[in-house]
């Protein structure tokens, strides 16, 4: 008969001990490594990152300045009418302008990609913190800040972030950054209430767990309790919500520019966010049947965006869900 | 259950009026008025806008104005001097339109058609209900399908599909579709002409259903995968029931009850894609109103397309919860 101490004479139970103790995060991100489509995913946002970044040195030419003579010009590889041909100098041709389409692509990725990342932080900040505080007080102030939820939910939100975006279009806010800061604030308004439903119900059964009943037992403030204990164990499914919610982000600028209260494209040679992909997908819809690369090459890459960031989300979900292992 | 029903139904009217108060702010923040929307290139005298903005109660305090719109107010008759009660948006009077300097009301301009030219009304709501059985009509046969062969090429192909529309969304996918069959295929003109009875409808309405179409398929497959390992399943496998009454009599029923509830956010989807499927398609219909309203500093308009589309929001989610408690015998609503 072997005692429970003897058992750990065995080298083979001794190797696991001495093995290092694995995480919930390095589980996940083992598990994210083993799937490709979310690997592909994050591999294609990280060259968005790239170009968007080094825009100004692998641009050819600058995106806002126009070439005489040069307008409308197919894509490099289109040679089949020789009153306009593509030419090699601009690889994805040219604009009603003769501005580089190319290059406008890369800068126009600089705008997208903010615009899905700064409301984030916006919507996180509002909505995590009313998740929070409703989930964890509980009574009438959970009541209270729910129905102010409920109600923001119900706003038409499209309708809304047009009149906002129409309301504080001539004011100072409205032309700070090209318009941007005011898309920002109107999309930002409306579209925490998701995350704080979500945060709000992670709160409520974490509550009730041991562990938070423990540390309440040996007198850690209710502060501490939130941020160090309750906060972390929600981070999970809040990570999916925003790589779920940045595809949305992205396609709601190019929503508000097609329908002319977006931003605003500048011609100052020196911004360097002279144009987004929805001022690009705006521009090509406009221009459909005098050049259809116009709306093409944006649409593909907008795409590319939005699917990326989903199929990381799909394996972020599959990673982090405790439930799949 | 009535008292449940009830109790949504009177929820609805304080959201109805606060989602009309910030709206009339922020109409009413907006610079400019519907007729100095460009005071660079103001086209009436001073004379008759006073007569203008008294006719519109446009000097009266807010509140006063938001109180004459939403519910009612005391103004003397223009004819006989006689003061009446003027009843606002809950007596179904949505206000004139400033952009017709108040000659035709905004029921008029979005109900009222002719047997030549149908009302905007018409043209939303047959797109959204179109977008909508295109969605329900593909989707949960996709979602079955796929979910019937789990695993095959099939399913792998729905899945992915699915994923990658439901990920797009509306925009992107009217866009795909515009370049698709309007510019490469050439099937469709740009410019549609509305007097062809199907034709122009249907790139609007695959554009707007699409997305829906790929969440129901997706929701379904899941559904049914779930259901399928149910004990009720085995035990009548066991039985040795027929695969296809398996199929039908015990696995569907209760497959498509999770389906009923994102009819309401689908529906969501489907109200406010129209705003920009509209301008994307030319469809002569409400969203685009709404749109150009904001711009001419229409008030009643603008205030028109907040209320009518929390109104149908409403109803939509309302009965969508209501064909759930009916469907599924387990759901009480207290």
């Amino acid at each position: 008969m072997t005692s429970p101490a003897k058992s750990l004479t065995n080298p083979i139970d001794i190797q696991a001990l001495n093995t290092k103790p694995r995480s919930l995060w390095s589980d996940a991100l083992a598990r994210l490594r083993r799937n490709r489509a979310a690997m592909v995913g994050l591999v294609v946002i990280i060259l968005y990152v790239i170009v968007a970044i080094a825009a100004p040195w692998l641009a050819p030419y600058n995106p806002v300045q126009q070439i005489p003579n040069n307008s409308l010009r197919p894509p490099a590889w289109v040679t089949d009418n020789p009153a306009r041909m593509g030419v090699p100098e601009h690889l994805l041709g040219t604009d009603t302008l003769g501005r580089d389409v190319l290059s406008r692509l890369m800068y126009a990725i600089r705008v997208s990609l903010i615009v899905g990342i700064v409301p984030q932080v916006a919507i996180l900040l509002i909505g995590v913190t009313i998740g929070l505080i409703s989930g964890f007080a509980g009574g009438w102030l959970d009541n209270l800040l729910m129905r102010f939820t409920e109600i923001v939910a119900a706003f038409p939100d499209l309708l809304f972030i047009i009149a906002l975006s129409t309301a504080f279009r001539e004011t100072w806010l409205g032309r700070t950054f090209n318009g941007l800061l005011l898309i920002f604030v109107a999309v930002s308004l409306v579209s925490w209430t998701g995350i704080a439903r979500l945060v709000r119900g992670q709160v409520l059964s974490l509550k009730e767990k041991e562990f938070v009943e423990a540390a309440r037992a040996i007198g850690v403030p209710t502060a501490a309790i939130l941020w160090r204990h309750i906060l972390p164990n929600t981070l999970a499914p809040i990570i999916v919500s925003t790589s779920f919610s940045i595809p949305a982000l992205i396609s709601a600028e190019a929503v508000l520019t097609i329908l002319g209260v977006g931003m605003r494209p500048s011609v100052d040679p020196d911004n360097p966010f002279p144009t987004s992909l929805g001022v690009m997908l705006t521009e090509g819809y406009n221009n459909l049947s005098s050049g259809p690369w116009l709306l093409s090459f944006p649409v593909v890459l907008i795409a590319g965006l939005m699917l990326s960031f989903t199929f990381l989300g799909d394996g972020l979900r599959d990673a982090l869900d405790p439930r799949e292992r | 259950m009535t008292a449940y029903i009830i109790r949504r139904i009177l929820w609805n009217i304080p959201v109805l009026i606060i989602v009309g108060f910030v709206t009339f702010g922020i109409a009413k923040l907006t610079p400019g008025g519907p007729f100095d929307t460009q005071p660079e290139r103001r086209q009436l005298s001073p004379r008759v806008e006073a007569i203008l903005r008294e006719r519109f109660g446009m000097d009266l305090p807010f509140w006063r104005q938001f109180t004459r719109y939403m519910f009612f107010d005391v103004v003397p008759d223009p004819k006989t001097g006689e003061w009446k009660i003027q009843w606002g948006a809950i007596a179904g009077n949505l206000g004139p339109t400033y952009s017709s300097r108040g000659a035709r009301t905004v029921q008029q301009e979005l109900f009222e058609g002719t047997p030549t030219r149908p009302s905007k009304f018409y043209y939303s709501a047959r797109l959204g209900v179109q977008a909508l059985l295109f969605a329900v009509m593909f989707g949960i046969p996709l979602g079955i399908l796929a979910a019937l062969r789990q695993n095959t090429w099939l399913d792998y192909l729905l899945s992915l599909s699915s994923t990658i529309f439901v990920a797009l969304g509306t925009l992107i996918t009217s866009l795909i579709l515009v370049i698709i069959f309007a510019v490469i295929l050439n099937w469709f003109t740009v410019i549609p002409d509305w007097n062809d009875p199907v034709k122009p409808w249907i790139l609007p309405t695959v554009a707007l259903g699409t997305t829906s179409m790929a969440f129901i398929a997706r929701l379904t497959r899941s559904s049914v995968l779930e259901v399928k390992r149910q004990d009720y399943i085995r035990t009548a496998q066991a039985k040795g029931l027929a695969g296809q009454v398996i199929v039908w009599r015990h696995m569907l029923k209760n497959a498509l009850l999770p389906v009923v509830t994102i009819l309401g956010p689908a529906l969501a989807g489907l109200i406010t894609g129209t705003l920009f499927v509209e301008t994307i398609f030319q469809v002569p219909g409400m969203g685009r109103t709404f749109v150009d309203a904001i711009g001419k500093r229409d008030y009643s308009m603008i205030m028109a397309g907040s209320l009518i589309y929390v109104f149908f929001l409403g109803i939509a989610n309302l009965l969508v919860d209501i064909a759930y408690g009916v469907l599924d015998p387990r759901i009480s609503y207290k």
